[in-house]
């Protein structure tokens, strides 16, 4: 048998559709890779194997059903998907034994599409991190060079996908959570318009970022996997009540008649040089199939990074306040009163990046300064709107790096947490607009690692954004499989 | 600024976190926290007078809904009891509020 | 020394009148257990988002249009950020900027017949947190989550009340109008209408407030009357020893009819309010609006003229208006045009205390308002007596019998009923002095012209031989001419 765990999710469909092999075969192999490579990327925080054979056992005796998006695919999906009845630990200490009474909008959707979760995967402590070294179960390891990180915070996702553990993955991007792992380790990775995904069961970090998309081999698998879990939903109202367009097939872009809008303030002479000349070629073989690249100008850019971390640590401290003790997860069993249950249980419970957010996102909104760093964030958040919205008229898309450097050595930046957060710049403008963008490999830098290029959409045009990165994709030198 | 230096204790005193318990890196913390905020100072220098504060960029949502009760086998009172981390019978169970 | 004036707002909630709690599915009442109706949301299980109950925005609207309020068409959710056990998400999601509903007032009618209006500064919507039930033996707090997400309006008055007996009436007249709307149930002892009472004293005539204290969690009339009371008493003596009075949050002591400051917390609070990002703005329509004005029932005002009208007391007429339902009842059994008098009678002395007794609403009684309205109207035409109307109470009301037909099975018809035959008889009497005085002068067989009066007066239903004889009890005997 061929190793089926390295086909993408329209191969595998196919070949199920076709009775080429069964799913149980097809989540043996995907089970298996995870087994081999975990030990040197540890991407998965939980592998639900008993689970997905005994559904896989299931669906092969249903048979093949056309009307089931996703009948029979392997998937993972980041630990902050509430999966009822497994574990839902969101990369904390705090709830490393927690177990969800209630299953995620986005879970609930993919089951009842027909797919089998096999993993659960690793990232930052509650999403709060570049690199998914704020996990408290230890970091995942970048498939291309172990001594790298994924990226983050939904590292172990991209690193699943980029490991050929499964073919696809659901994760979140609350700065550039989705799009810069999926740069780092060279895979597919898209951000959905903020509302397009239902947040039901997506354990939070901030809630006016936060968005889950997929993560994948290829654009259109991305487009599939949206296509599924995308749409209204009566258990959050913050969704977008928006008809949701075709994402599946995405046709690439007529190349001669697509503008790209390049922000001059993320592409800056100083950019590393090893994702400058990946870009820089990738760049060129846009120009050569006639696709019109022009500069644009994002002058708030410049705030964007101060406004995002006020905004985020602010949502961030509210929405930890519930992690107390009292009802569920990590209790200091010997704390004597109340106040010392509370203290002791969250300076154990949670890390330490968890708790530097939360003390500066209390401070921006605490008495005297809410004015100053909250109200005034919320005001430098619309005039980057209005900038992106400007971009967006002079071009079909923005594209820019998906990470300012290709992965980092493990441990780089453990003890600089300002450096790390202006690094998020090329990615955190978009979660302030809330557009859509996607993130895909542009080629290999001289040492072997991936870089990658993403592009900003129009809000809720996930269909014009799929079909300009299935053109892209074709343009762009496929991406090898790491040497695991 | 005073209030500044002082703010990693007081907000973790709002926040319920022991920072004191952790005294080896409380001076990395502060001195992290005073590093960020102010680099946070920049909004200081844009004018963002007159300009409409945007807290979400949702966009058509959902509006609110029916007054209706779940069907009681929707219930998942029991599940959630399960995961306390001290009970009392059906109450959730803490050290005493004087 | 100058003479001191108080100045009182008050901040009342309430608990919306609606099946599901104001952000989850789950039931507002009915649990026989703790921690029953919980989900996900209303325990701030990770994941969990809140979505918005209809008919509590259309409630606390309907508040603030019949109480002469502005309906904001757009108002903002907020979360205001403290920890305490009962708080399961670590924050509670209310109303700060701005608010469903600003603006409105009721008049007041003071004891020297003078009115007075107070002002409303808002109406806003919020989640009520759980209960802790502080557990001695085991030095334990035990928290049931069953109200946590429970629906609230709060009302916040301007500082216009005066004394204790202003705040007392203002919140009764309010109390009556919320539960005639249906905007809620009220009923006091399970929490559902309670207040915050501000308080400070200023120089008569002054228009600078003093410090003020702020009373917390009243759920009687009969205590923020004394707690004021106390409190005024308190400041007032403050005052004369030239002492300030400290801005404080006090408890009432209702045993000791005194105020006590809550345990010193250890430090201010700081609830860091900001927008809450997981709920959309609340839109009211101006069809919503519109169609809410419309429904809305005619003024207090209006109906207390009408039910003074029919020959009720204030008194019995503010009764009907305290409990839920009980108007609806009311309007419904009246349209049997029995004695109105009489009906809110038996519905004050028997029916709403049954009612409660039986922890039903008026609506969900076996006995229906056209069975009541029977049952007066046959007292009212001398067919039943006052006593055998109570003796047969009980049964109506667990059986929902006819009145008519129960009263026949039971030979408890008028006919031999000697209270009431008791009656008619002094009735008729005092009808007729002349003929009395002729009786009594001799002329003893006119006492048939009384009986044949009775009869008649009785549609002939009376037993004639008990008629004369409960004549005979009034008349006297006979003289001997």
């Amino acid at each position: 048998m061929t190793e089926l765990w390295r086909l993408n999710l329209t191969q595998a469909s196919r070949g199920l559709k076709n009775r080429d092999f069964t799913v149980t075969e097809l989540v043996g192999s995907c089970l298996d890779r995870l087994k081999a490579t975990e030990p040197t990327v540890a991407a998965c925080l939980a592998v639900l194997e008993e689970r997905a054979l005994e559904r896989a056992k299931e669906l092969d005796g249903q048979g093949f059903d056309e009307s089931k998006e996703l009948w029979g695919l392997p998937l993972t999906v980041k630990d902050v998907f509430c999966l009822k009845g497994a574990p839902t630990t969101a990369g904390s200490r705090e709830l490393a034994n927690y177990r969800s009474a209630y299953e995620a909008t986005v879970v609930r959707r993919l089951k009842s599409a027909g797919a089998v979760i096999i993993a659960k995967t690793n990232c930052d402590e509650f999403a709060m991190g570049s690199s998914t070294e704020f996990s408290a179960f230890g970091p995942t390891k970048n498939p291309h060079d172990p001594q790298r990180v994924p990226g983050g915070s939904s590292g172990g996702a991209a690193a699943s996908v980029a490991a050929g553990q499964a073919p696809g993955a659901f994760g979140t991007d609350t700065g550039g959570s989705i799009r810069q792992p999926a740069g780092l380790c060279g895979c597919v990775g898209l951000k959905p318009t903020y509302g397009r995904v239902s947040r039901y069961g997506v354990v939070a970090y901030a809630s006016s970022l936060d968005q889950a998309g997929p993560l994948a081999r290829t654009v259109a698998d991305c487009g599939r996997l949206l296509g599924v879990v995308a749409g209204p939903d009566e258990r959050d109202s913050t969704v977008s009540t928006a008809a949701l367009p075709d994402l599946k097939n995405p046709v690439p872009w007529d190349p001669k008649d697509l503008v790209l809008g390049l922000p001059t303030q993320l592409w800056p002479s100083d950019l590393d040089p090893g994702v400058a000349k990946v870009l820089g070629e990738a760049k060129a073989r846009l120009a050569e199939a006639k696709v019109k690249l022009v500069e644009v100008d994002l002058p708030s850019l410049k705030y964007a990074v101060a406004a995002y971390y006020i905004l985020a640590t602010a949502e961030a401290s509210t929405n930890l306040a519930r992690y107390d003790g009292v009802r569920y997860g990590f209790r200091q069993p010997e704390a004597r009163d109340l106040l010392e249950l509370y203290a002791a249980t969250r300076q154990i419970g949670l890390g330490p990046e968890a708790r530097r957010r939360i003390l500066l996102g209390t401070f921006v909104l605490s008495s005297g300064f809410y004015e100053a760093y909250f109200r005034k964030a919320a005001q430098v958040r619309r005039l980057v709107f209005q900038d992106v919205q400007k971009a967006l008229t002079e071009c079909h898309f923005i594209l820019a790096p998906a990470s300012s450097l290709p992965a980092w050595p493990l441990g780089s930046f453990l003890d600089d947490p300002l450096t790390v957060y202006l690094m998020d710049l090329m990615t955190l403008p978009l979660n302030l607009h809330g557009g859509p963008g996607l993130s895909l490999p542009a080629g290999l830098s001289d040492g072997g690692l991936p870089v990658g290029a993403q592009l900003w959409g129009r809000t809720l045009d996930e269909e014009g954004l799929l079909s300009a990165g299935a053109l892209l994709e074709k343009l762009w030198p496929p991406m090898p499989w790491p040497n695991l | 600024m005073d209030v500044k230096a002082n703010a990693p204790l007081a907000m973790a005193r709002l926040a319920r976190l022991d920072l004191k318990a952790d005294l080896a890196a409380l001076g990395k913390m502060a001195s992290d926290f005073e590093r960020i905020v102010g680099y946070m100072d920049i909004l200081a220098e844009i004018d963002t007078q007159g300009v409409e504060p945007m807290y979400s960029p949702m966009v058509e949502p959902l509006g609110p809904r029916p007054d209706e009760p779940l069907a009681r086998d929707e219930r998942k009172a029991d599940d959630i009891l399960a995961e306390a981390p001290e009970r009392v019978g059906r109450f959730f169970s803490v050290p005493r509020v004087v | 020394m100058t003479n001191m004036e108080p100045v009182i707002g008050l901040e009342i909630h309430a608990q919306l009148n609606t099946r599901t709690k104001l952000f989850c599915s789950c039931p507002t009442g009915g649990q026989t257990e703790p921690n029953e109706n919980i989900c996900e949301i209303c325990t701030g299980q990770p994941g969990a988002l809140p979505r918005l109950n209809e008919k509590a925005v259309e409630l606390a609207a309907k508040a603030t249009l019949a109480l002469g309020g502005r309906v904001n068409g757009f108002s903002l959710f907020s979360r205001k950020n403290y920890f305490y056990p009962d708080l399961p998400n670590g924050f509670q999601t209310s109303q700060l900027d701005p608010p469903v509903g600003q603006g409105g007032g009721m008049t007041l009618t003071l004891a020297d017949g003078s009115e007075k209006f107070v002002r409303l500064n808002r109406i806003h919507m919020e989640d009520d947190a759980g209960k802790c039930v502080h557990d001695e033996k085991r030095d334990r707090t035990l928290v049931d989550l069953n109200r946590a997400g429970v629906p609230l309006i709060e009302i916040v008055t301007e500082p216009d009340l005066s004394s204790s007996q202003e705040a007392v009436d203002f919140l009764k007249k309010l109390h009556n109008a919320l539960v005639r709307l249906e905007v809620t149930k009220g009923r006091l002892e399970e929490g559902e209408f309670r207040c915050d009472v501000n308080i400070s004293l200023k120089p008569v005539g002054s228009p600078t407030l003093g410090v003020r204290t702020e009373i917390k969690n009243l759920n009687s009339f009969r205590f923020v009357g004394q707690a004021i009371d106390f409190e005024i008493r308190r400041q007032t003596a403050l005052y004369v020893a030239g002492a300030p009075v400290e801005q404080q949050t006090l408890h009432f002591d209702h045993v000791k009819a005194e105020t006590w400051p809550l345990r010193s917390k250890e430090e201010a609070h700081d609830y860091r309010y900001f927008p809450q990002p997981d709920l959309p703005p609340v839109r009211v329509s101006p069809a919503l609006i519109e169609r809410l004005e419309k429904s809305l029932p005619p003024s207090l005002e209006s109906v207390m003229a009408r039910y003074r009208g029919l020959g009720l007391k204030d008194e019995a007429i503010n009764n009907l208006l305290s409990w839920p339902g009980a108007l609806s009842y009311f309007e419904e059994a009246l349209k049997a045009r029995p004695e109105a008098k009489r009906l809110s009678t038996l519905m004050a002395e028997l029916f709403l205390p049954a009612c409660r007794q039986s922890a039903i609403e008026p609506g969900e009684a076996r006995l229906k308002p056209a069975q009541l309205a029977k049952l007066a109207q046959m007292m009212a035409e001398g067919k039943l007596g006052k006593r055998a109307a109570y003796e047969i109470f009980g049964d109506l009301f667990e059986t929902g019998a006819d009145p008519e037909a129960l009263v026949q099975s039971k030979g408890l018809a008028l006919v031999s009923d000697g209270e009431a035959l008791a009656d008619w008889a002094k009735e008729i009497v005092a009808a007729h002095p002349d003929e009395a005085q002729k009786y009594r002068a001799g002329q003893g067989k006119i006492l048939s012209f009384f009986v044949g009066r009775l009869m008649r007066r009785s549609k002939g239903a009376a037993d004639p031989q008990k008629a004369a004889q409960a004549l005979l009890d009034v008349l006297g005997p006979a003289g001997q001419g």
